[in-house]
């Protein structure tokens, strides 16, 4: 291919812009090709690429469709013997198990209980998080008479503590509450204090130079300033309510997803448990969506 | 995770002293030659760190007169954001005073039952960061209303006076943007319009045009010119520019290498109003330009000496280590 010939492609591309065309390509000497790299278009997608591509079909059928495809192997193996039907159930047995329970509204009223004490325990455990956090960071004697005890207390695992809980607030609806408000707690106030201290100082300067009181500095600078983490110490907290949930639902209750799984336990009834966990997991995820929901509202301006 | 000795001396600054009035002592009367808004005496400037002492600023002096647009420029790390942090209350020099002459601000107000005269709450100074500083947590428009709001002024007026900034800047389609949504040059921007729309006695401006694009530092560089020359309000600007100062200023002080103090300071007798564009083709601002730059690149050499020196002291300090054993 000669110079000649580049120039007539360009002219054949019709460019916009005046004048494009310059006289030195037709002066251009003659190039032989292995002297030019020649940067091409990028490739149009073929049909295999469409289908087993990074972002193709297959990756987004199986992410649907994975969990489906998980029950149907299980189904089949437990159908062909592979797996003892009595410790692993089968995803048929644990819905013809389901339905009773759905119908009766037994699963409903045990999901109610749970969910009560934990947003209760969430709610009374984020506040004062929240609270002693914005404390912590902002004020250094309260950190200084505050910070060893919470660095050593924190540590402990909280179901280390659920029999002193016990002791303390009784067998009833109080020592579940107070259960998963402490474990959401330590969560929160440590994100809290972390998200003030680390406040980028710029902007303790600007809200200086500009006469900000100290109520203004508290709700434009502080509070908003710490969002991000605050909202991280949450959702690391909602997890820990979960899991805590189900502990405290051990001992000493008589209704609750946790002691549902429980009392299964006991009966040996695998079917029911599975019930209870898949219950237990949807909550999980419709409650992480929720803090999302809330966290879009609360932080508008965060990239998302 | 969890470091309990860690500790925010920024914080806890913000808590004992919110700008001017608590840090400044103030002086029965003080002769003072007439016009003058800020003076400067003999002012030093010493950072205690971990690594040593820290001369920023030595004996420095100089006067600014009511309205006078003055421009300082000075080699990198020689002292000028220090210098106007001191100004704007946010640092205390370590030797020295500073004395900033307040202007009455009083205006008559009509009210109802008559004209009354009120005394205003305009803020004494306002300061222009060199680094990002726009809120992230706040649109483009709460972060020019904020030191309206930290004052006081009604939602509604304070809508309007920052609309009208917001214009100024370029910015109206993106009143309502997160700064997370912006580019640099228009973060920077828009905490131009936040310190304008506070309407200060003084101006003070950190290098705010140093990271916009040609085009948008000369289309606001003339916005300032036709502001500044409408309001005459006292500016100090710092700048690397040399051109941008002879543009806006009406004095250059020109600041020696660290510790910094002032050099030289030259007169911008360039005729008012200004254009951008014409100006950098008059003789007497070439000359202007050849005067600043002869003062300016000894102290920028002298700044690369004492850079080079500290790093050869350095390096004996390691070898000295290595020898001992
Ligand atoms: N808070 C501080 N602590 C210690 N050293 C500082 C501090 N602020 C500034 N300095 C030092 O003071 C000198 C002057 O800094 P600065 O005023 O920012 O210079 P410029 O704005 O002229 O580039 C520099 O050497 C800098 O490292
Ligand atoms: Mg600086």
């Amino acid at each position: 291919m000669g110079a000649r010939e580049l120039y007539d492609t360009e002219q054949a591309l019709k460019l916009p812009g005046p004048k494009r065309v310059q006289r030195i390509h037709e002066e251009a000497q003659m190039i032989s090709a292995d002297h030019i790299l020649v940067l091409d278009e990028e490739p149009r997608p073929t049909v295999s690429s469409r289908i087993f591509g990074a972002n193709g079909i297959l990756v987004r059928v199986l992410y649907f469709i994975s969990p489906a495809l998980i029950l149907v192997v299980w189904e089949i193996m437990a159908r062909l013997g592979w797996v003892d039907v009595r410790l692993f159930s089968a995803p048929s047995l644990i819905l013809k198990s389901l339905v009773p329970v759905v119908v009766s509204g037994e699963l409903w009223m045990h999901t109610l209980v749970s969910v009560q004490r934990i947003v209760l325990g969430f709610l009374v455990g984020s506040l004062a998080g929240v609270l002693l956090g914005l404390l912590m960071g902002l004020l250094p004697p309260i950190r200084a008479a505050l910070g060893p005890m919470v660095a050593a207390t924190f540590p402990i695992p909280k179901l280390a503590i659920m029999p002193l809980i016990l002791l303390m607030f009784g067998l009833g609806e109080t020592s579940k509450v107070v259960t998963v408000a402490v474990g959401v707690f330590y969560l929160v106030l440590i994100n809290t204090m972390t998200g003030v201290i680390n406040i980028d100082r710029i902007y303790l300067d600007v809200a200086r130079s500009f006469g900000a009181s100290k109520k203004d500095f508290y709700l434009t600078v502080a509070l908003p300033g710490a969002l991000p983490m605050i909202f991280a110490g949450l959702k690391l907290g909602m997890g820990t309510a979960l899991l805590l949930i189900v502990a405290a639902e051990l001992s000493a209750a008589r209704a609750g997803i946790g002691y549902m799984i429980w009392r299964a336990y006991d009966m040996f009834d695998i079917e029911r448990m599975f019930v209870g966990l898949i219950d237990m997991s949807i909550l999980g995820y419709l409650l992480s969506i929720l803090l999302d929901i809330l966290e879009r509202i609360v932080i508008p301006w965060k990239e998302h | 995770m969890y470091d309990s000795s860690q500790t925010h001396s920024a914080v806890e600054n913000i808590l004992k002293n919110a700008g001017h009035s608590s840090v400044r002592s103030s002086p029965d009367a003080l002769r003072l030659p007439a016009g003058t808004k800020i003076a400067v005496r003999d002012i030093s400037k010493v950072f205690r760190t971990r690594a040593g002492k820290i001369v920023a600023l030595e004996h420095m002096s100089f006067m600014i007169r009511e309205g006078e647009f003055v421009c300082v420029v000075g080699p990198s790390g020689c002292g000028k954001t220090t210098l106007l942090r001191i100004l704007a209350g946010l640092e205390r020099q370590t030797a020295g005073k500073v004395y900033i002459v307040k202007g009455d601000n009083e205006r008559t107000v009509m009210t109802r039952e008559g004209s009354t005269i009120s005394r205003d709450s305009r803020p004494l100074t306002s300061i222009v960061f060199q680094e990002q500083s726009v809120f992230p947590w706040l649109t483009v428009k709460q972060n020019v209303e904020y030191g309206l709001r930290m004052r006081g002024v009604p939602g509604e007026e304070r809508s309007r006076i920052a609309d009208h900034y917001i214009k100024m800047i370029g910015l109206a389609e993106f009143a309502n943007a997160y700064p997370h949504q912006l580019s640099g040059g228009m973060k920077q921007r828009t905490s131009v319009a936040r310190a304008f729309a506070n309407d200060p006695e003084i101006l003070l401006l950190d290098e705010p045009f140093g990271a916009l694009d040609e085009q948008n530092r000369v289309l606001l560089q003339q916005e300032l010119l036709r502001i500044w020359e409408g309001s005459r309000k006292t500016a100090i600007f710092i700048t690397h520019s040399i051109d941008e100062a002879l543009i806006l200023g009406d004095r250059v002080i020109i600041m020696t290498a660290r510790p910094g103090t002032v050099k030289a300071i030259v007169d911008v007798d360039l005729p008012r109003p200004r254009q951008v564009t014409d100006l950098k083709s008059q003789p007497a601002f070439l000359d202007l330009f050849r005067t600043i730059w002869g003062q300016l690149s000894e102290e920028v050499l002298k700044t690369r000496e004492l850079e080079r020196s500290q790093k050869d002291r350095a390096r004996t300090r390691r070898s000295d280590h290595r020898s001992a054993f």
